[in-house]
């Protein structure tokens, strides 16, 4: 089987595909949960941990990132225990980013003690609202009062966290949007991730949206809203570094910004995404398929790791090779010019013209001389020091401007 | 086979009221078909006949019976396919008059009658679906006395069922008489419908009149004098099937390796060259396209692809009429005339779907007639080839007489709809106690402009229509033109009547909106009579429009949405600086419902 090969790489995402219950919004790949599937899966990623290692040298691990689904879920000492098995396999810098997702459904004190013990060093909580109303209209488990006192758990534990928070709901006000980043904003948290609602397909949302039973708020609306968001939280003294992600100095999400900037990165578990700085590879995003292919043995997670068993059970493993778990797509050149260019311009640097010189062997400016002629006379990008970036009017119209860089 | 043992007959009906299914039973009773091979409607060969579950063109078909040979003809029985009816009526002595046991007498009903006693054919008359809770026989029969045909020669059956079949057999062979023995005089074939086979040429479906044809035998077409060698004759059974030879009243095929499709038009007279006939076989009238509507490729490359394609379909339909046109906003294509909209939809689709071609289609307009101030005559049915308000006299537009059939309780809804459009009460009459027939004279640009989904709606479905083209008179008409962006966009012209101009315009411009994307500035969509903006909308400009997540994982599902998008943009029409979606176009077709 064709496969990525790592010159580097220095993130690493682990997909935890389970959640108490499904988001209506949410096209991430979950299952509902259950302890004993978990139990098997976290076996099994050990194993494709195990595997991975054997395909990668000589990496040093900055980023770290448990992703979901909801990490939340899983008890602490489990990635307790993965973070020490990866510590085992790869080099981790002392000072990498360690996060994991969690939601104030599924957290408590003990538990943002525990992952904090565990070696997590950044959380990243799924507030999407302190309004009740919006809160079960997004099917979150959560109340707006839940809300504000994980926040507060969250903010005497970790210095480095981030909050998410939906916009552009059906029915929202502008002043509701107000509310809930007044709330936001009086916790100070170093990172803000702001996002409007978005229809995914295979959804129900995507369902009700078609049958006409969910209204968006209108273009001029949700327009209105970002602008107000911007304006708050640029005055609040965030930067806006990403399209849809603002952080106090120092503290961007470094293992997010590995992928704006194309460079390479490693996955685990089943719908998870690696990329190798040409190809990328995604694990198929069904955790009946992966524990077939893994087919860890059906011991409790606790019993191995209180009999120190893990390695040993571990390196047993012998994957069934009648099951394809990934699918690999290599980029073609102008597919790489394209996705580089559109992850860079989402960040507030820019495309560097020396940058892409080095990566693509080509001049930029002579690739792209129309498009970035173009965007300049319509005011969505800017140009200079040897670079673009998106104007405040490019980045609401961000697609218009990506669009100009797909290459036929 | 003598021409004693020989029946020709076809199967007419309104639409939907069950021929396709009959035929069906009659080629199983017969044997002709094997169960295996039976599917529903088996003669419905097209694609799009099997998911409409409607027949667009007739199928012949040869059944053998009792030492008989039986020419079955399927014919289509939705009105905009009337002239394939007409077609096969020629080829035959006889005709199944199929009657929905539950629907009676409908609009199309009346018309096949018609068409068939034009021909002078032996009617049949058969009430079918009486398997139906809510079939009907006692009434169709008095409807039947009504219109003056004998209710005791109707046979009831189910073709669901396959109730009666051996008796319809049965009255074919007693009923309908022998063709015709012209044996021995010189070969008059009638080529009523073709087809093209890419290794064969053109098939060529024959109603043999008088003679015999054989393989090797050098035939000559008599319009264009055309000469050719027969390779092959047989019938259908419903496969084609050899056979030595085809002689009088016979129907079959011919192939003889005629490669240029233009060669074998349908309606001529086939005879042989060392022995021709002295007259040619009236043939057929040649139909008048009634709507017409550009059509373009939305890619400009595709412009041969799309003129062979027309080409091909042409033969296989004759009716359908196209030439080159060009417009300022879709660049070249060709205007078609069609029969009616279902017509035009079927001919669409298949392009798209036989040619793999994207279009632009206008909306459908009629043929005007215009005088102009200089007594110049022009006859137009391009809206954007109009003349100047000014120079114009006097605007001619064709009229048709729509009968509509429906229970009595819709009357009052139907004749509202008809005055919104024009129409001009004729007439009223009950067919039985609760059903009427409604004549209305009104202009054809109305009825194609979504009257029928209209009426259908207000009816509840249980209306039908049919209509006639009556001619020409003068209407107090206009030009509407849409500007874009203040730039006249030609393709979405139409031509309205006076008194309606300012709310069609409003009414389109509104839609417009609806359909044409958003910029990155502001586009104003304006409707114009001669000049004068009677109508405006605006479109906003675009104020966000941004991806808002972009992770690790879904990267390149975020670069295939965006080349998405740009796809979506190419196959829009570029007028100015603005992108027009392909729908823009037909949306000018649509009317507000409660407009
Ligand atoms: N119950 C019942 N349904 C029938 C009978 N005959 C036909 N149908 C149904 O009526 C519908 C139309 O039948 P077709 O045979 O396609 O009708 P058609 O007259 O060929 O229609 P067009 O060719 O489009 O004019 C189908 O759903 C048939 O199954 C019958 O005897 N009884
Ligand atoms: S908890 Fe998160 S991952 Fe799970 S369904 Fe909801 S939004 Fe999706
Ligand atoms: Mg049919």
């Amino acid at each position: 089987m064709p496969d990525l090969s790592f010159k580097q790489a220095n993130a690493l995402y682990i997909h935890f595909p389970f959640c108490s219950s499904k988001c209506p919004y949410c096209d991430f790949y979950s299952v509902k949960y259950s302890k004993k599937r978990v139990d098997l899966y976290w076996f099994a990623l050990f194993m494709e941990l195990e595997e991975l290692s054997q395909k990668v040298d000589n990496n040093l691990l900055q980023t770290i990132y448990f992703g979901g689904g909801t990490p939340s879920l899983v008890p602490p000492f489990y990635i307790k225990e993965m973070i020490k098995l990866i510590r085992k396999r790869f080099r981790v810098t002392p000072t990498a980013e360690i996060t994991a997702e969690v939601n104030p459904a599924s957290i408590n004190e003990e538990k943002i003690v525990a992952l904090k013990r565990a070696g997590i060093n950044r959380l990243s909580v799924g507030i999407q609202s302190f309004n009740d109303h919006h809160l079960s209209f997004l099917g979150r488990e959560s109340s707006g009062e839940k809300n504000k006192k994980i926040l507060n758990l969250v903010n005497n534990y970790f210095n480095n966290y981030s909050a998410d928070l939906i916009f552009a709901l059906p029915n929202q006000t502008l002043n509701e949007l107000k509310k809930d980043l007044e709330t936001l904003l009086s916790f100070k948290p170093p990172h803000i991730s702001l996002y409007n609602l978005e229809i995914h397909e295979n959804t129900p949302f995507y369902k009700r949206y078609n049958r006409g039973e969910l209204k968006l708020p209108a273009e001029e609306l949700d327009a209105e809203m970002y602008e107000f968001a911007l304006e708050q939280l640029t005055a609040a003294d965030y930067q806006h570094y990403e399209i849809s992600n603002f952080a106090q100095r120092a503290y961007r999400a470094r293992h997010n910004y590995i992928y704006w900037l194309f460079e390479p990165y490693l996955a685990l578990g089943p719908g998870a995404a690696a990329f190798d700085g040409s190809c990328r590879s995604e694990n198929i995003a069904d955790l009946n398929h992966y524990l077939k292919y893994y087919n860890p043995e059906k011991l409790s997670f606790k019993e191995i790791i209180e009999n120190n068993q893990l390695l040993d059970s571990v390196k047993k493993f012998n994957p069934n090779p009648e099951i394809k778990i990934r699918n690999l797509n290599c980029l073609s050149k102008k597919e790489q010019m394209a996705e580089y260019s559109f992850l860079a311009l989402r960040t507030s640097a820019g495309i560097f013209y020396h940058q892409f010189y080095r990566k693509f062997d080509l001049e930029f400016k002579l690739v792209y001389k129309d498009e970035i002629k173009e965007l300049k006379s319509s005011k969505l990008i800017k140009e200079g020091n040897e670079r673009i970036y998106l104007t405040e009017k490019g980045k609401e119209l961000a697609n218009e401007v990506f669009l100009k860089f797909l290459l036929d | 086979m003598q021409t004693e043992k020989i029946r020709n007959f076809c199967i007419i009906a309104h639409i939907d009221h069950g021929k396709s299914t009959l035929a069906d039973r009659m080629l199983e009773y017969t044997g002709t078909i094997t169960d295996r091979k039976m599917q529903e409607q088996v003669l419905d060969k097209m694609d799009l006949e099997r998911e409409r579950g409607i027949t667009i063109k007739a199928q012949a078909v040869t059944i053998e019976h009792q030492g008989f040979e039986l020419n079955l003809i399927d014919t289509p029985g939705h009105v905009d396919f009337a002239y394939e009816v007409s077609r096969s009526l020629a080829a035959c002595e006889g005709a199944l008059l199929v009657i929905d046991a539950a629907q009676g007498v409908e609009a199309q009903t009346m018309a096949n009658i018609y068409l068939a006693l034009e021909h002078d054919l032996e009617i049949i008359p058969v009430i079918n679906k009486i398997d139906l809770p809510s079939a009907n026989p006692q009434r169709v029969k008095e409807q039947l006395l009504d219109i003056g045909i004998d209710p005791d020669e109707a046979i009831l059956a189910s073709a669901k069922e396959g109730t009666n079949i051996d008796q319809i057999l049965e009255a074919i062979i007693e009923r309908v008489p022998a063709p015709h023995n012209g044996e021995n005089k010189a070969l008059r074939a009638l080529v009523f419908d073709t087809l093209y086979d890419s290794y064969q040429g053109v098939i060529a479906y024959v109603r043999v009149m008088e003679g015999s044809v054989k393989k090797g035998d050098k035939i000559l077409l008599m319009s264009n004098q055309k000469s050719y060698e027969v390779d092959e004759v047989g019938f259908f059974s419903p496969a084609m099937q050899k056979k030595d030879e085809l002689s009088s009243g016979e129907v079959g095929y011919i192939i003889s390796g005629i490669k240029d499709v233009r060669n074998c038009r349908v309606g001529d007279t086939i005879t042989l060259k060392n022995n021709p006939a002295k007259k040619a076989l009236p043939g057929y009238q040649k139909v008048q396209p009634m709507v017409f509507s550009g059509l373009y490729p939305t890619d400009n490359a595709d412009y041969e692809v799309l003129k062979e394609a027309l080409e091909k379909l042409q033969l296989n339909d004759a009716s359908f009429t196209f030439e080159p046109e060009t417009s300022e906003a879709l660049g070249f294509g060709f205007r078609c005339g069609f029969l009616g909209l279902l017509h035009m939809e079927v001919i669409q689709e298949r392009l798209e779907r036989e040619y793999d071609l994207d279009l632009v289609i206008t909306a459908p307009s009629v043929e005007y007639q215009i005088i102009k101030k200089n007594g110049e005559q022009l006859r137009i049915e391009n809206p954007a080839a109009f003349p100047e308000q000014s120079e114009i006299d006097k605007i001619k537009e064709p009229f048709v007489t729509a009968e509509i059939h429906l229970p009595e309780e819709y009357v009052g809804q139907a004749m509202e709809l008809c005055q919104d459009n024009r129409g001009d009460f004729k007439d009223m009459q009950y067919i039985d106690q609760d059903r009427v027939t409604l004549k209305y004279e009104m202009p054809l640009s109305e009825i194609i402009t979504d009257f029928f989904n209209q009426l259908k709606s207000k009816t509840r479905g249980y209306a039908t229509l049919d209509y006639e083209l009556e001619g020409y008179k003068e209407s107090k008409l206009v030009k509407l033109d849409i500007l874009v962006n203040k730039e006249v966009v030609d393709a979405l012209s139409t031509i309205v009547h006076d008194e309606n101009s300012y709310q069609q315009g409003n009414a389109l411009v509104r839609r417009l909106k609806e359909v044409i994307p958003r910029h990155m500035f502001k586009v104003p969509i304006q409707a114009a009579v001669g000049g004068k903006i009677i109508a405006r909308v605006n479109i906003p400009a675009m104020r966000k429009n941004v991806l808002q997540k972009c992770y690790g994982g879904d990267v390149s599902r975020k670069r295939k949405l965006l080349e998405k998008q740009k796809e979506g943009k190419k196959r829009m029409k570029q007028v100015g600086s603005v992108e027009i979606p392909q729908e823009a176009f037909m949306t000018v077709l649509e009317r507000d419902e409660n407009a």
